[in-house]
């Protein structure tokens, strides 16, 4: 039985190695046919030839240092993967209450004992006549402290609730700052142009980045970066619903902008007030990994 | 569907996620990996040059100037190679320094390298051998599509999909460990007394 749980363990480690070596492969094969290859080694040489690694930022180094270190990372698997933070946090409350309480014991074991020093003779034990006189005390704070918190949730719920998806919308849009995207092999020109017109997109002259956009679209409808750009330059000029049929079309698609395009569009719907198509969206997103998985969920925190 | 698209890379990368690092190590170690040792590189050169060329991506998205106009994976390679490249030559200048000094010359374990070059052809060797459905499943499977992506892609059921996975990983590992020179390679280990802990 242990033997076969050790050829199992050999196994499985010897096809993580092939498949570690054939991804590699497959990766860098797919880099030489990258139409932007010759000029990511061009840019990359000037970049390397004036590096010394003492430029680096001492913080970023860190972040990549830490991100990286396979123990680092072990460790914050195992706090978010078993909850630890919210446990941890817990604990520590759980702690300083408790902390508190003891000390507000010693507090109320000082005055009730100064109190039954200065009192005058009583027949009665200390002990009940010091329970008798301090818990009103106790209820009367206890019960304003409920108060305050019962009053903080209820303000707390009202504006919650009161986040509208219109103001939601605009909480939540900022333009993409936007990135030239590989296109077809064989289609430089193509390429240029649509650099040409996400730069004027970056700078924010939406108009005339739209009018690049529909050129390239028109020689082109098959592309999809250009139907995407588009349709954001159509959302910046606030074009709602031409922008919404632009981001449906890539959305329903699974190319590179499927993610961004959806996001998008679940804050058109959020704008509209289609609560029901933005909640649809945003719970897809949700349970994506990547960019837009947490602050979706923050959406749908505040989408009742 | 990616679990992160070049936009999002970036974006991660520059609000500093560490979620993306995570994803990017997973996903691009293996390449970075194999880019270094076949330039005579260790695996520890390797992920030292992986994180120092992320330093480098990292601070270039900082500087407000990047504008990618490859995939991203792409942009990693090359900076990689580059880095790695440069480091060599530094190498080799301090080696001719101390070799025109008389003084012993630098050591350098080179089993690992040569290690790597013999798997990477009893790899090769084995995967080449299996039949072209078997090949067809695993370089899906490898580029990272799903099951039923692969499916689509092929024209077959789910099924047949996950049967055939399942069967062309157990054959090639099995061609693999009846491969002579990779039966060769555990014999010295063994001798050796050494732990293969990857490549």
């Amino acid at each position: 039985m242990r033997e076969s749980i050790n050829n199992m363990e050999e196994d499985h480690d010897l096809f993580s190695r092939i498949s570690d070596y054939f991804r590699g492969e497959s990766d860098i094969e797919e880099v030489r046919n990258d139409p932007g290859f010759a000029e990511a080694g061009r840019v990359a040489d000037e970049m390397i030839s004036g590096y010394t690694g003492s430029g680096v930022k001492p913080e970023n180094r860190t972040f990549i240092l830490e991100s990286t270190d396979s123990e680092m990372r072990g460790i914050s698997e195992e706090i978010s993967r078993n909850n630890l933070n919210e446990i941890s946090s817990h604990w520590v409350k759980e702690w300083e209450t408790k902390k508190r309480k003891k000390e507000s014991e010693k507090i109320r074991e000082f005055i009730a004992n100064s109190v039954g020093e200065t009192e005058n003779q009583s027949e009665k034990p200390p002990y009940t006549e010091k329970r008798v006189s301090l818990r009103p005390l106790f209820m009367r704070y206890a019960l304003s402290a409920a108060a305050v918190i019962a009053g903080i949730i209820f303000v707390v719920s009202v504006l919650v609730k009161s986040d509208d998806p219109a103001r939601m919308y605009d909480k939540f849009y900022e333009p993409l700052a936007a990135i030239s995207p590989v296109t077809r092999a064989g289609s430089m020109i193509g390429s240029n142009r649509l650099s040409e017109a996400i730069t004027l997109y970056n700078k924010g002259e939406y108009d005339a980045a739209a009018a690049g956009f529909s050129e390239i679209i028109s020689s082109d409808p098959s592309l999809v970066p250009p139907r995407f750009y588009l349709g954001m330059s159509h959302l910046a000029l606030g074009s709602y619903s031409q922008a919404a049929a632009l981001l449906e079309e890539v959305a329903a698609g699974k190319g590179e902008y499927t993610k961004e395009a959806m996001w998008y569009l679940g804050l058109i719907y959020l704008k509209n007030d289609d609560k029901m198509k933005a909640r649809e969206i945003f719970q897809f997103l949700a349970q994506t990994p990547g960019y837009y998985s947490e602050r979706s969920e923050r959406i749908l925190r505040r989408l009742r | 569907m990616k679990e992160y698209t070049d936009s999002e890379i970036i974006r991660c990368l520059r609000e500093r996620d560490s979620c993306v690092v995570h994803y990017l190590w997973d996903r691009y170690n293996s390449m970075v990996r194999l880019v270094v040792t076949r330039l005579g590189g260790t695996s520890e050169d390797a992920k030292d040059i992986f994180q120092e060329s992320l330093m480098i991506i990292l601070e270039k998205i900082d500087s407000g100037e990047f504008a990618l106009t490859c995939k991203f994976k792409t942009f990693l390679y090359c900076i990689s190679e580059n880095l790695w490249k440069s480091i060599l030559l530094k190498r080799q200048r301090a080696a001719n320094y101390f070799l025109r000094r008389n003084e012993s010359d630098i050591e350098r374990d080179f089993t690992e390298v040569m290690d790597d070059k013999l798997y990477e052809d009893i790899f090769r060797e084995a995967f080449d051998s299996l039949d072209n459905a078997c090949k067809s499943v695993l370089r899906l499977y490898w580029e990272d599509y799903s099951p039923q992506e692969i499916a689509e892609k092929l024209g077959v059921s789910y099924g047949y999909v996950r049967r055939k996975k399942c069967e062309s990983q157990a054959e090639l590992i099995r061609r693999v460990k009846n491969h002579p020179g990779y039966k060769c390679l555990m014999e010295e280990k063994k001798r050796a007394g050494k732990v293969v802990a990857g490549y």
